[in-house]
């Protein structure tokens, strides 16, 4: 079962995360690193509201209601 | 003239008013120490030129009266920030020629207060925007730790932790994107702040991730960050993404009783499970000091229930490929030092787009499980590293260590102050870090601050380093 996040930022628990296992130094396979991750993110569902946090992409909350406004 | 090492910002500023000794002479002591190759490892370039012209200029203003009080003060910048006609080479070999004809605003903002640049500081090539598996992955070599020099400062703000622990400069800049300020200040004992994002200007520095870059402050107290970051805090009309909320230093009206009101929040659990036995002890005395500091500091949960590690990377390294898409399609790829870290940012071109917004949806979610705990705590306390310094020549991706508060912290974009706290049976440094909310920055280096005065960790100094003259890679203009 995946964990699933309510909108209101409060999840609803299942099983503990995928464990990140240590990276063996002398292994590394990139393209192995990649899925990985991939699956490791894509274990947990995320409802479709959630948006990335554009704040911290470009513009503080401050400006982004500032242009928000200006469009309305 | 012979200044002390290991003098603060504001013992300084008080040397140089009462004509102790001039901005000319701490100077050129400084740069004569930078010369000597007291340093390890740690130093990118040494701007005698621009220093001692600084020097001068702050030595007129002194004579007026200035009451700044960063006039006259010496410090480095790690070398992904532009200053005007100094080389700017990111710690990669491929951009070991470059000069910029500007200064990074933060710099440039130095200069305004007076201050007095004197080296640019060594980091890990591209700020180890791949991941990288040694600490020789810099163009300046291995940096070498003061309290070991076996051991690794951390990186990838190498140098501006070694230049402050070794006393040769009082304050450096430094910057993080997923612990760059975090793990050198915790394996150097310096005191380190992360500041929330959009508080500090990014113009002129190196692009690594744009959602996770954030340039910030080591010093040997929480009382010196507090002075620099005020300086260099503000809005920039030449970096968009800085906002308009001001930086409240600890002594701001009314300040002093808020942070006694704080909420601290701990998690035993965590330590117990994850910091090795001599970190475990040293946090756990440091909440006793918090406590004994007048600190209301109670048990809480910091555990998150999501792939952090996964979720940095894909962002870190999606970011980072992007940036430096030119390099990493030409010839340049083949010169970084580190094969691991070549190997990474080459295979960034196959990271799906599904993936870089999952894991940027995820964010959201992690700031959204940050504010429940918020609601309950002001301000959380943890380890900053759970082990102290590797060796130097130790592989450096094969460890599993927990680094989740500091991976959270730069994902959710808050705000951190890493602080000695004590040391390993092998006299290593172990350090602290507090967490709080977006923009809660002064009330972060107020409490640390707070705890400093109660404890004496900071102000230790390392064993006496050995000279190293003739560091690889330094260049003297």
């Amino acid at each position: 079962m995946r964990r699933v996040f309510l909108a209101g930022g409060v999840g609803v628990a299942s099983r503990r995360s995928p464990q990140e296992t240590p990276r063996d130094p002398e292994s590394y396979d990139p393209a192995a690193h990649l899925r990985r991750n991939a699956r490791l993110l894509h274990g947990f569902a995320v409802p479709p509201d959630v948006q990335p946090p554009f704040e911290l992409l470009s513009l503080q909350p401050e400006q982004t209601r500032r242009r928000t406004l200006l469009k309305r | 003239m012979s200044a002390d090492l290991f003098l603060t910002i504001e013992e300084i500023a008080r040397r140089l008013r009462a004509r102790a000794m001039t901005a000319t002479e701490l100077t050129a002591a400084t740069l004569e120490r930078l010369e000597g190759g007291l340093p390890d490892g740690g130093i990118a370039s040494i701007l005698k030129t621009r220093a001692l012209r600084e020097a001068a200029r702050a030595d007129r203003l002194l004579s007026r009266g200035a009451s700044e009080v960063l006039t006259g003060v010496p410090y480095g910048a790690k070398d992904l920030l532009a200053a005007r006609g100094a080389p700017t080479t990111w710690g990669a070999p491929s951009y070991r020629a470059r000069t910029l004809a500007f200064d990074a605003t933060p710099i440039a903002r130095l200069h305004r207060r007076g201050a007095v640049l004197t080296a640019k500081l060594a980091m890990i090539e591209l700020a180890g925007a791949g991941g990288y598996r040694y600490a020789s992955a810099s163009l300046h070599g291995l940096a070498r730790n003061p309290w070991d020099p076996r051991r690794f400062t951390g990186g990838s703000s190498s140098g501006s932790a070694q230049l402050v622990a070794n006393g040769v400069l009082p304050f450096a800049l430094a910057s993080e994107t997923a612990g760059s300020i975090a793990t050198p200040a915790a394996f150097c004992g310096v005191t380190g702040v992360r500041p929330t994002p959009g508080l500090v200007s990014r113009y002129g520095a190196m692009v690594a991730a744009w959602s996770l870059d954030k340039i910030g402050v080591m010093a040997r107290s929480a009382a010196d960050c507090t002075i620099v970051l005020d300086a260099i805090a503000g809005s920039d009309p030449k970096d968009p993404s800085t906002c308009r909320c001001r930086y409240r230093p600890a002594d701001s009206v009314g300040f002093t009783d808020d942070t006694y009101r704080a909420r601290i929040g701990w998690d035993p659990a965590l330590i117990e499970r994850t910091a090795s036995p001599d970190v475990a002890t040293a946090v756990m005395r440091a909440i006793d000091d918090l406590r004994g500091a007048g600190f209301a500091v109670t048990r809480a949960s910091l555990d998150f229930d999501l792939p952090l590690r996964a979720m940095s990377e894909t962002v870190f390294r999606a970011e980072a490929c992007s940036s430096f898409y030119e390099l990493i399609h030409g010839p340049e790829l083949a010169e970084l030092v580190d094969e691991r870290q070549r190997l990474a940012l080459r295979s960034g071109d196959r990271i799906r787009a599904v993936d870089y917004l999952q894991a940027m949806r995820l964010r959201t979610v992690l700031q959204r499980q940050l504010a429940s705990k918020f609601a309950e705590h002001d301000l959380f306390v943890s380890y900053t590293r759970p082990d102290t310094a590797p060796l130097i020549d130790e592989p450096l991706d094969g460890a599993s260590v927990n680094t989740d508060l500091i991976l959270a912290g730069n994902l959710a974009g808050l705000p951190a102050v890493f602080a000695p706290c004590g040391f390993s049976r092998e006299g290593l440094p172990i350090s602290i870090q507090i967490i709080g909310p977006p923009f809660s920055d002064g009330l972060l280096i107020a409490v640390a601050r707070r705890y400093q005065q109660h404890t004496g960790h900071h102000v230790v100094r390392p064993p006496a380093s050995p000279a190293a003259p003739g560091a690889a890679g330094v260049v003297v203009s």
